[in-house]
């Protein structure tokens, strides 16, 4: 139904609006959880959402395909988006807890996302690892804390921090090969 | 491996380093190895944990606000001042119009101040930036927005537009926007025209971006409060037309 990404992208480059327009359609959703995964924060997540599509309208962020898929290339903007802009609103007052904040419901949530599979293998990895190995995870991944931080919140000497990092990422992978979706597939 | 740069790699792809530390760790990957790789693996492995997000909802009009700021960020960029974007496709729940024509556009203004909520939309408002300025808090300004006039060339043919009148703290601005316009050549421009049986009045030029798309606002204030009958587009060979030289493109009966 939809144009693959890297067409959609080379249009990008000939300033073609419609192309955007797809992406973003094709994109909305997984940007702003994503970026509100990150930021907890409706106002930030769409900042970041306007942000990282600014990069790609404005091309200061450029695409290779050789360097493999446009979507991961596209959520490392987006991580990176989160992680400026909860950089520069640290010392502003912001209400930063909205965890009841409007959630879809859960029988859904694969659906929303055009990566289906890819969604319900890594949620139903996670779900096997031990509940340590999930929030070095999210400390290093969503949090994007510092190197200190996670070992201070892990209660774990600075030195052990990267091999931990590398240890429950791996096994989460290992549990996706295993249903199927390796982190590498296309 | 002994580098103490190596350290830094966690810090690296969390932007925690200071931009001068950015610099040296970028530095560092250039001549070592295992933090290539290390860092490659890293964006690896972790490439499906953004699907482990959960479906949140964004705040309704985002996709409206998000495209036009991004359009309108690029044709400043192209320094055309007074063109905004027009984007392809409206908002879905574009709100209830009020389809009552109004005799003559001095009532227009008038009706529209009052008709609040009527088009109560700050995302609708937001693709005028040139309108916005006052970008209120208030939300009443918002609610003095009126969609009134849909342009369409007598003749037949793709392109499109409307003319809307937005009343912002007693300024009247006329604001108008088409879309899928031939394209202009040299000095070419659109203009757009009030006329009062058959007597233009300029209203406005435009020219329009790739898409054929364009608007403009234009200050009531400085057309007298005549009796218009009709609301015309002309392509003109240039942007000073004092009467109408060109081709009507669209027009609507007010
Ligand atoms: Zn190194």
């Amino acid at each position: 139904m939809s144009k693959p990404d890297e067409e959609l992208y080379r249009r990008l480059l000939h300033k073609d609006k419609d192309a955007l327009e797809q992406l973003y359609d094709k994109y909305e959703k997984l940007v702003f959880s994503f970026s509100y995964k990150m930021t907890n924060n409706h106002g930030l997540s769409e900042e970041v959402v306007q942000d990282v599509f600014m990069k790609l309208w404005t091309q200061k962020g450029t695409y290779d395909e050789s360097k493999g898929k446009f979507s991961s290339w596209l959520l490392t903007i987006v991580r990176n988006a989160a992680i400026d802009l909860m950089r520069k609103k640290k010392d502003t007052p912001y209400e930063l807890d909205e965890r009841d904040a409007l959630q879809t419901n859960e029988p859904s949530i694969e659906e929303m996302y055009e990566s289906k599979e890819e969604a319900t293998a890594v949620r139903q990895s996670m779900k096997v690892l031990k509940e340590d190995q999930q929030k070095v995870i999210r400390l290093f991944y969503f949090d994007a804390k510092s190197h200190r931080e996670i070992a201070e919140q892990l209660d774990v000497p600075l030195g052990t921090v990267k091999g931990r990092i590398r240890m429950a990422l791996k096994h989460l992978q290992t549990e996706m090969t295993e249903r199927g979706r390796g982190g590498d597939t296309t | 491996m002994s580098d103490k740069q190596c350290d830094n790699l966690i810090d690296y792809f969390n932007g925690q380093l200071s931009e001068q530390e950015e610099a040296q760790f970028e530095n560092h990957l250039a001549s070592c190895e295992s933090c290539r790789e290390e860092l490659a693996e890293l964006r690896e492995l972790t490439e499906s944990l953004p699907y482990l997000s959960e479906p949140v909802e964004p705040d309704s009009g985002m996709k409206n606000r998000v495209l036009s700021s991004v359009f309108e960020e690029e044709e400043k960029e192209e320094g055309y001042d007074n063109v905004i974007p027009i984007e392809e496709k409206k908002e879905k729940e574009k709100p209830a119009l009020s389809r009552t024509r109004k005799r003559n556009w001095a009532v227009w203004g008038l009706a529209a101040a009052l008709a609040a909520s009527l088009v109560g939309n700050a995302a609708f408002l937001n693709q005028w930036p040139g309108t916005s300025t006052t970008q209120p808090e208030e939300e009443v300004v918002i609610d003095n927005l009126r969609q009134d006039l849909t342009l369409q060339n007598p003749e037949g043919g793709e392109a499109k537009g409307q003319a809307s009148m937005v009343a912002n703290d007693g300024e009247s601005q006329l604001v108008v926007q088409a879309e899928q316009l031939a394209p202009l050549s040299g000095n070419e421009a659109y203009q757009v025209w009030l006329l009062e049986e058959g007597d233009p009045v300029r209203a406005g030029t435009f020219v329009t971006n790739e898409q054929g798309s364009g608007a403009v606002t234009y200050p009531m204030d400085e057309l007298k409060d005549g009796n218009w009958d009709t609301l015309a587009i002309t392509k003109e060979p240039g942007p000073d037309s004092e009467t109408p030289q060109g081709e009507i493109v669209l027009a609507a009966e007010i």
